[in-house]
Order: C-alpha cells, then structure tokens, then sequence
C-alpha cells in the first residue's frame, strides 16, 4: 500500500469543492470490457508464436538420436525439478499457480465456444472436458453448445464433455429435453450414451419412456432396449 | 491479492514458461485495453496494440529486472506501442476520429439523469485533452495507486508524475468549465 503522501488521488479529494468533483466524477466513468474474441486472438498468436518458433524437442532429438532417451532425459529433469519443489513456500507457489493455470483454462474455455469458427469451439469443448471442477457457467457453456452449436461435431463433442455432470438433476433433465429436440441420429447416439453411461436411475427411466414415445431414431430405439436388457434394467 | 505475484511470474516467462504469460495476460488486460481505448478511441487499435503489448512481453521477459513493478513495465511497454501507433497515424494522416466506444456502452439504469450527464460531459472533455493529459489521467485515477508506480509507467520520477497529474487535471477541469460555461454540473 502506498503511504498517503505517494497515493494519488489525495490531494484531489481534500482539494476544494470542484476538485473533489471531478475527481469523484472521473471514477463514474464506464470503462468499456475488452470483447471476448481479443481473448481467443491473442492465444491463438501465441499458439503461432509457439509453433513458429525453433523447437527445443527436435534438437534434443538430433542430439540424442534415439527418440526414447530425450523423453527419458526430460523424465528424470521432472523428478529433479520435483524434488526442488517439495520445498513448502515453492510447494505453495506451484499450488496457486495451478489454480490461476485452471481458472485461465476455464475461462479460455468459455471463451474459445463464443468463437465464430467451429474448430474453435470445438478446442473450447474439449479444454471444458478436461476441466473437473464443478462449474455451474462452463456446464451450461457445454449444455449450449450441445443444444445449439451449429456444427454437429461440436454438439456431439460437447455431448461427451458433459460427463458425469449430467447426474446433476437439471442437467439430467435438459439432456432428455435435447434428445426429443434433436433431429439428427449421430446427436441422439451421443445423448443416449451419456445417459447410459453416466446417468442415474431416474434418467435411465426418462430415455426408455423417450424410447418407447417414438422420440428416438428407430435405429436408436433398439440400440436402448439392448442397452437397458444388458444392465438388468 | 494475487497468490503468485507478477513479478514472480513473468521470471516465470523468462526462464521460457509461456503458459505464464497467459495468466499475465489474464489478469491485466481489460485494464490495458481500456488505457489503449483512452488513447487511440479505437477498439479494433486497442485490441491489436494489447495482443503487440503481450508478444512484447513475451519477447523482452529477460530484460525485465524486477526494479519496479511488472505493472509499471507492462504499462510503459503499452505506452511505447500505443505512442508509436498514433504517431504513424498521424504520419498517414488517416488517424479514426474521436468516437469514444468506451462511452458507448449501456449505463447503469439507476444513475440519475444529472450524474449521466455530468459523466457524459467529463468523458467528452477527456477526449478534447491532449493524449498525454488524457492517459496520466486515466491511469492515476484507474491503475495505479501511488505516483512512484504511475512514475515507472510514464518512464519519469514519481515528482514528475506528480506534477503530470495535477497539469492534466488543471486542463481537464479548464475543458469541462470551457465545454459548459462553468462548473462541470452546470
């Protein structure tokens, strides 16, 4: 904290009446946020940067020869710079930078399925896939993009991503709500597989009530009874 | 509070750790980007010149020896670009003309109707000041708390700094009185 004659601001606010006006005034300006695809466009110039640059694992290759001993090499430079970690105060940097790396993860995430381009929004669904925490905005980003996203493979993908988040009883719910929405099979395969494989009873019972509504693709309808038969439903 | 300081991270960067660099990219650049705004009044400029400021970063990490803060150097590395930007536009003679998209964005409903236009008439004021008033200004009043950090970020004392500040203000409080015959609720 800086002391109060280095703060800025001081004098302004003990200066006479139109002084603390202005000063209290400039700090009711609207400061504009930066849009969301600056985000992406500077990742994705870093991601060029990165891949423009000379590569350090090819020259370890050359100088190695064979391709297993750099990994080992790097294995064992992992286990040194581990052990020089388990110091506590190194221990707790490395503890809250992971977090700030999976806060940054999660939000490029979100960021990345805003993007116009498909190939984007895919990279955001599968870097949300990779993300465990529970995190009510990136389940409702993946619930959108499963439901809406123009492309197919995107919905799918975002399908897969979903995960274990579908026990929840809300998400459970808008799955089974897309699976009587979705027209194309290849989407309603995927709804049905997360079911099956991550639901719980009472949504395993909603996709036989969908299956037996004629909801589902004819294909699809017993592709779930078998499914259901196998597991002793 | 921030549990991995910059400073500590952009060594991070220096010893060829990008990821870094995002969660330095992360953390500062809404705040960049509304002081690139302040000085080009032009978005698409403001984006392009944060992306620039970043790769900068990126590029000169060993050059930063810790003497001030990262903030400080981050935002002296922005001024640089964004000064260098303005002077080729203005060598082009096709700089964009003042359109204040800061200013454009929604307003908080319950503001009264003589606060959104005393607002309104400070940020045009703001924008009639010279580029070096208007950024002392808005990073005095919105990045840095101490005239020694604004100083590292002008690139002069915090005594200059100092004497910056209260000028610009002078001016900005002359351009509000000049745009509405007196006080800035008038």
């Amino acid at each position: 904290m800086p002391d109060q004659r280095d703060r800025i601001g001081v004098e302004f606010e003990a200066g006479d009446a139109r002084e603390r006006e202005l000063w209290a005034a400039l700090g009711q300006i609207e400061r504009a946020d930066p849009p969301t695809r600056l985000r992406s466009a500077f990742y994705a110039r870093l991601d060029a940067l990165s891949a423009a640059g000379p590569g350090w694992w090819p020259a370890l290759r050359r100088w190695f020869g064979h391709p297993l001993l750099p990994a080992a090499a790097m294995l064992l430079i992992g286990v040194l710079v581990g052990r020089a970690l388990e110091r506590p105060a190194a221990n707790r940097d490395v503890q809250a930078l992971r977090q700030e790396v999976a806060v940054l993860q999660r939000n490029v995430a979100l960021s990345l399925m805003h993007s116009r381009s498909a190939a984007e929004r895919l990279r955001g669904v599968i870097s949300a896939a990779e993300l465990v925490a529970v995190d009510p905005e990136l389940t409702r980003a993946l619930l959108r993009q499963a439901g809406d996203d123009p492309n197919r493979s995107v919905r799918v993908a975002a399908i897969d991503a979903l995960g274990t988040r579908v026990r929840a009883p809300d998400v459970g719910g808008e799955v089974l709500r897309l699976l009587g929405d979705s027209a194309s099979p290849l989407v309603q395969k995927a709804l049905v597989d997360l079911i099956l494989r991550h639901g719980d009873a009472d949504q395993l019972n909603g996709l036989v009530e969908r299956a037996r509504d004629g909801a589902l693709h004819p294909d699809l309808v017993a592709y779930v009874q078998a499914a259901v038969r196998r597991n002793g439903a | 509070m921030q549990a991995v300081s910059d400073e500590q991270l952009i060594r991070w960067v220096a010893q060829g750790d990008k990821s870094c660099l995002g969660t330095l990219f992360e953390r500062h650049h809404a705040g960049l980007y509304r002081y690139c705004l302040q000085l080009t009044r032009n978005g698409q400029t403001s984006e392009d010149l944060v992306q620039d400021v970043f790769i900068k970063v990126l590029k000169s990490s060993r050059g930063y020896r810790g003497e001030g803060s990262f903030k400080s150097w981050l935002y002296h590395i922005a001024r640089n670009l964004a000064f260098d930007r303005l002077r080729a536009a203005r060598r082009r003679n096709a700089r964009q003309p003042a359109a204040g998209e800061g200013a454009e964005e929604s307003r908080e409903p319950e503001r009264t109707a003589v606060a959104v236009e005393k607002v309104a008439l400070l940020e045009r004021a703001l924008r009639r000041l010279p580029e070096a008033a208007r950024e002392v200004i808005w990073l005095g009043r919105f990045e840095f708390p101490s005239y020694r950090e604004l100083a590292g970020a002008l690139g002069c004392t915090p005594g200059a700094a100092r004497v910056r500040m209260h000028r610009a203000m002078k001016q900005l409080e002359a351009t509000c009185a000049e745009l509405e015959g007196g006080s800035i609720d008038a």
